[in-house]
Order: C-alpha cells, then sequence, then structure tokens
C-alpha cells in the first residue's frame, strides 16, 4: 500500500526522465553515433589529389581501427595518455585530500570563503591557467629568474615545454575537482566518530588513517576518477605546456582533425580514448561495489 | 566641460540607440557577403586593405569577414556547409584549394566574371583549382633581434650552439612540410625521391629546440623573449616586426626558400555569386593588392603590380627572394602531407 502511494506511476517516470533523455540523445549518443561512423569511413577525406576526386566515399572500413591499433606508436600514445592520467590524479588526489579535510572540519566564519576560495580556480578559464604556468615554468619564468638570482643556476633550465610542465599544469588545474568530490564525502562522514576516537586517545594521524580515510575512501576514488577522466581528454595544456613534445590522444584527435585532414582516423582516436573511459569506469564501479559489498 | 562632454554622449548614445532598429533593419536588406580567411594580423591588413576600399567602392553592400585558425578549419567549414553555404568567398592555401575543388565546394571563375585574372600568372590559376592566387609568402627565418643582432643567414643557424632551448620550430604543419624539401636539398637531396636527408639535418636542430608547438605561436614567444629564433612566414614576421619595433624580424635564408600560395576563391552554391565575383576581382586588382602588400609584406599575384624598390627586395616576387625561390610541386607535396607529418612526429620530435 505504502509502495503505491510513493511510487509514482510509470507514465509519470517516463514523462519525468523523457527530458533528460531527449537531451542526452541529442547532446551525448548521436554525436557519439555519428563520430563512430566517421570512423568507419574509408580514407577519402585524404590530401591525395592525383588519387581521384576526394569526395566522400560510400561503404565502410576499418581501415582506421587497423591503422591505431597496427601502429607501435599510437599504442606508445596511448600508454603515454595513461600515465599522464595515473600520475595526474596520484598527485592531485593527496595533494586535495588535506585542503578537504581542513575544509570539511573548519568551524571558522570565514568556512564559506575559504571553499570558494579553494574552488575559485575554476572560474578562470583552462587556456588562461595554462599561460600563467607558462609565465611560471618560462626560461625567464619565476622559478629560473630565483634560482638564477641566487645563484643556484648558472644558466636557465627547460622547465616549461615538456612532460614535466604539462603534468605540473594540470595536477594544479584539476586539483579543485578533486578537492569538491573529497569535500562532499567529508561531508557525510560522522565526525561523532572522530571525537569518540578522540576521547578514546587517538591521535590526529590516527583519526585520519583509521577513520577518515577509510570512509573517505569512495570519495577519494571517485576524484582519482574525476581528475584522471579530465587528465586523459585534456588537450589545452598537454598542447600549450608540451611544446610539440608531448603527444596524447587529445593532440593526436586534433592534430589529424585539423592539420592532415585525416577525420576517420581522428574519429578512431576518440573511440579508443571512449573505450578507455568505458574501461576506467567500469573498473571503478566493481572496485566501488566490492568496497560496498566489505562495509 | 567634462559634464558637456558626457551630455553629448548621452545625447548620442540616445539618437544611437533610437536609430539601432533602423541600422538593423538596413543592414537585414543589405546584401551581405561572407568573407572567410585567417585570423590575426592577415585579418586585419585584409580588412584595411581589401574589405575598407571595396565597400567605399560599394556603399549598399555589407561585407562580414570570419576569421579561420588555418585553411584546413575552412576546408571543414566547407563541408559543413556543403548543402546551405554560409561562406561565399574563402581564402585558403593552394593545397587545400585543390582540395575543396576535387570535392566540388568551390565554383569556377571565368575571365568575364574577374578581368583581372587576366592578369593572374598561370601558376596562380591552375588547372586543379578553381580559386585564383591572391598573395605569395615565403617560409623564413624570424628571429628576435633583441638577442641576435646580426641577421642568421642561413637555415644551419638553427643549430648554432648559442641557441640552445632558444629555437621554434612549429613544424607540425604547411612549415615543416615546406622547409623539408629545402633541408632536402641542402643535403644534397631531392624531395620527390626521399625526405631522409632533410629529416636528418632536421634532428641536428632538435637540441636546440625549446618548442615544437605551433600554439603559442612563433611570433607570441619571440615577442615574450622565450625564443629567439624561429621558422615562420616571412610577410607574417615582417608586419608582426613593424608592429613591435626593434624586436621581430624575418630574413630568407642564403640556402633559399619556398613560396606558400594563398589562393582567393568563390565558394560552390554562394547565394551572392555575382557579388562574390565583384569582390574577388577586386582583391585581385593593382591597387588593392599593391595596398595589401605595402601592409602584410605579402607578394602580390597581379603580374601588373610595380612595388617600390623598398618594400619588393623584402617580399616575395621581389628581386633579392626571387633568386632564392625554390620551386615546389604542391601536389606531390600534398599527397604526401600526412606522411611527412608523421615522419616528423617520429623521427624528429620523438626521436
Amino acid at each position: 500500500m505504502n509502495d503505491h502511494a510513493t511510487t509514482p506511476p510509470r507514465w509519470l517516470q517516463a514523462a519525468l526522465l523523457a527530458p533528460g533523455l531527449a537531451a542526452l540523445l541529442i547532446t551525448f549518443v548521436l554525436p557519439v553515433a555519428w563520430l563512430a561512423r566517421v570512423s568507419l569511413l574509408p580514407q577519402a577525406v585524404s590530401l591525395l589529389p592525383q588519387a581521384g576526386p576526394s569526395v566522400p566515399a560510400t561503404g565502410l572500413s576499418a581501415g582506421a581501427y587497423a591503422r591505431v591499433l597496427g601502429d607501435p606508436f599510437y599504442w606508445w600514445i596511448i600508454g603515454r595518455t595513461l600515465g599522464i592520467g595515473v600520475v595526474t590524479a596520484c598527485l592531485a588526489v593527496p595533494m586535495a585530500f588535506p585542503i578537504a579535510l581542513f575544509l570539511a572540519r573548519s568551524t571558522s566564519a570565514w568556512r564559506g570563503v575559504l571553499v570558494v576560495l579553494a574552488i575559485a580556480p575554476l572560474m578562470t578559464s583552462t587556456v588562461i591557467r595554462t599561460y600563467g604556468w607558462m609565465v611560471i615554468l618560462g626560461r625567464h619564468g619565476i622559478i629560473n629568474s630565483l634560482l638564477l638570482q641566487t645563484g643556484l643556476l648558472a644558466m636557465p633550465i627547460r622547465l616549461d615545454n615538456g612532460l614535466f610542465a604539462t603534468v605540473v599544469a594540470l595536477v594544479e588545474i584539476l586539483m579543485p575537482y578533486a578537492v569538491i568530490s573529497i569535500l562532499s564525502t567529508l561531508g557525510r562522514v560522522n565526525v561523532e566518530l572522530e571525537q569518540a576516537a578522540a576521547l578514546l586517545g587517538a591521535r590526529l594521524p590516527q583519526i585520519v588513517l583509521r577513520i577518515i580515510l577509510p570512509l573517505a575512501l569512495p570519495g577519494l576514488l571517485t576524484a582519482a576518477l574525476l581528475v584522471f577522466v579530465l587528465a586523459i581528454s585534456s588537450l589545452v595544456t598537454p598542447q600549450l605546456m608540451g611544446g610539440g613534445r608531448v603527444f596524447v590522444l587529445a593532440t593526436e584527435i586534433f592534430n589529424a582533425t585539423t592539420v592532415t585532414l585525416d577525420w576517420p582516423f581522428a574519429g578512431a582516436l576518440s573511440v579508443v580514448l571512449l573505450i578507455l573511459f568505458g574501461l576506467v569506469i567500469s573498473l571503478y564501479q566493481r572496485v566501488l561495489a566490492r568496497m560496498e559489498a566489505q562495509a | 566641460m567634462r559634464g558637456r562632454a558626457s551630455a553629448l554622449s548621452r545625447r548620442g548614445a540616445l539618437a544611437g540607440l533610437g536609430a539601432a532598429p533602423f541600422v538593423r533593419a538596413r543592414a537585414a536588406t543589405m546584401p551581405t557577403l561572407t568573407v572567410c580567411g585567417f585570423h590575426g594580423p592577415f585579418q586585419k591588413a585584409f580588412q584595411a586593405a581589401v574589405i575598407a576600399p571595396f565597400l567605399r567602392l560599394h556603399p549598399g553592400v555589407a561585407v562580414v569577414y570570419r576569421p579561420i585558425m588555418n585553411s584546413a578549419q575552412l576546408l571543414a567549414l566547407l563541408r559543413l556547409e556543403r548543402a546551405a553555404p554560409r561562406i561565399d568567398v574563402a581564402i585558403a592555401d593552394i593545397s587545400i584549394s585543390i582540395l575543396a575543388t576535387a570535392e566540388q565546394l568551390l565554383a569556377p571563375l571565368s575571365d568575364g566574371e574577374v578581368p583581372n585574372r587576366a592578369a593572374i600568372p598561370d601558376w596562380g590559376r591552375g588547372r586543379n583549382f578553381n580559386g585564383l592566387a591572391f598573395s605569395r609568402d615565403n617560409l623564413a627565418l624570424v628571429y628576435d633581434s633583441r638577442v641576435i643582432p646580426a641577421a642568421p643567414e642561413s637555415w644551419m643557424d638553427l643549430g648554432r650552439p648559442a641557441l640552445v632551448d632558444q629555437v621554434c620550430m612549429p613544424v607540425e604543419d604547411t612549415r615543416g612540410v615546406a622547409l623539408l624539401p629545402v633541408l632536402t636539398r641542402m643535403a644534397g637531396g631531392d624531395y620527390r625521391a626521399s625526405i631522409d636527408p632533410g629529416l636528418a639535418l632536421m634532428r641536428r636542430f632538435a637540441p636546440n629546440v625549446a618548442s615544437w608547438n605551433a600554439q603559442p605561436d612563433l611570433y607570441t614567444l619571440l615577442l615574450a623573449q622565450t625564443a629567439a629564433l624561429g621558422v615562420g612566414w616571412n610577410g607574417r614576421g615582417q608586419m608582426i616586426g613593424r608592429a613591435n619595433p626593434g624586436t621581430i624580424r624575418a630574413v630568407i635564408p642564403r640556402e633559399g626558400s619556398v613560396a606558400q600560395i594563398n589562393t582567393i576563391n568563390l565558394a560552390a552554391g554562394s547565394a551572392h555569386a555575382a557579388l562574390g565575383a565583384t569582390f574577388i576581382d577586386h582583391a585581385l586588382s593593382v591597387e588593392t593588392q599593391a595596398a595589401f602588400a605595402r601592409m602584410a609584406f605579402y607578394g602580390p599575384t597581379n603580374a601588373q603590380v610595380v612595388l617600390p624598390e623598398s618594400l619588393s627586395d623584402g617580399i616575395f616576387g621581389g628581386p633579392a627572394v626571387a633568386a632564392r625561390e625554390m620551386h615546389l610541386d604542391w601536389t606531390f607535396i600534398s599527397a604526401h602531407y600526412g606522411n611527412w607529418i608523421r615522419r616528423i612526429q617520429r623521427e624528429v620530435i620523438s626521436a
């Protein structure tokens, strides 16, 4: 009886779901289907004028996938993309955790302001923030200038234009997402458990390691997933901070789309990236389900 | 006085607001030509030297300039808008013009529609592209004269030991594809046979390279003193140098350089085809070509244009540059474009 009273009728459920599903269909499913179709086109969009008019060809071909999967260079790029995502997540989450913990447990009247400050960088464009890192890490940047002035260096060293600069910028740029994610989890952790532990003589490191961390683990995993996914799909930061040396899937998709005009290849790389997302998300869900089962 | 100025501006603003609907209505009834071309300094020069005089000659017409990052983006737009083109006139690299013509995205132009077509040499109205050559530019060494007071003379200066980590080589695009034949010839080879010698020479410059990136562009890196020397375009380098005196300069190395041709094209299916052809004719006229060359340092394509010696010395078509010109087979290069870029990525940048 109660169930009937609380569960809305099916038609209402469907009506409520319809706008969201329609939006998802238009903004996600259809573009992805189009992308998949492009990835299966023969390489008609080629730069081979002598091969005849390159009007869009008909038929389907797995040629673009064969080129991606049959070339060690692209396996290397896939590995590097995943590596950058893992390193960025592994650095951003531990750095975001103390900030989120401080904000979650702060009783200061300024807490609201501090939370806004922690996530304020998200209000600035990624491009601007990446340019900021170029100023800091550049040949005549703040760090090189300081090291030269203090006599620790005789000549500027290259801190920008490479993998190091890319990871540093990505960690800083994506950290606010981790802070938000962890903060929301910590808000649900019962503070009385920490107080009880403290009353029983536990010190702060023990409370953090044995009570807060285990309870916040799902949130930490979500934060890591968020940072990882954003890092492996990031284009602007590897493009600007990598100095053309950091090849990742996003930069290759960009090049294939705008420089070599190889759209089937760009489509195939995009689908590979989507599959990576899918694999990581399913792995995350399995880990989360196991944790919940153990709890 | 200040109060009066404010009152005047308030009155002006009110009058402007009152007139706005009528201005908008007039603009809506006016034929509007959409011209798609490169962004940045090119756009600035094109608007001043080509569009502004055209509007003075045709007061009943509006021209909208739609900036693009590069020719590939233009091709993408033409493909997407194939059924209902919103671009009337398109400016593109010759390689993209060839491709867009093959895809039937560009309309042919006749001498009747564009009388100035007759003044364009054969190379500028090729059989395999429907557009017409509008401007020419050269690949050049672009440098910061604050760091390198004496102009570099050779492409080999890219490997100068004093310039470790101060060179910018954005070679993952047309610049790399254009530089390879030059380097291949310097190493005693022929790019049609093999680009291996050119790639080997490019690899020798790698230790000096701070950035292989096209973004942020070479000119920004030079102005910010993040790089001191790089591979860029002569016209753009000179134009930015003029806007920032005592900083950027461009030079054609003694081993020679190659030309990049920009074409002006009428989009197939344009709703303003006749007006578009008139605009293209205007862009190719002697006066417009000379004005654009003076403003943007791009070489004119109209054979009747005579430029002052001071200007022609530094741009394509001038005697000094012509003597160092290396002619490229762009159809051959277009066919190998993607493969060459991939080889640069693997055998030079990642090596």
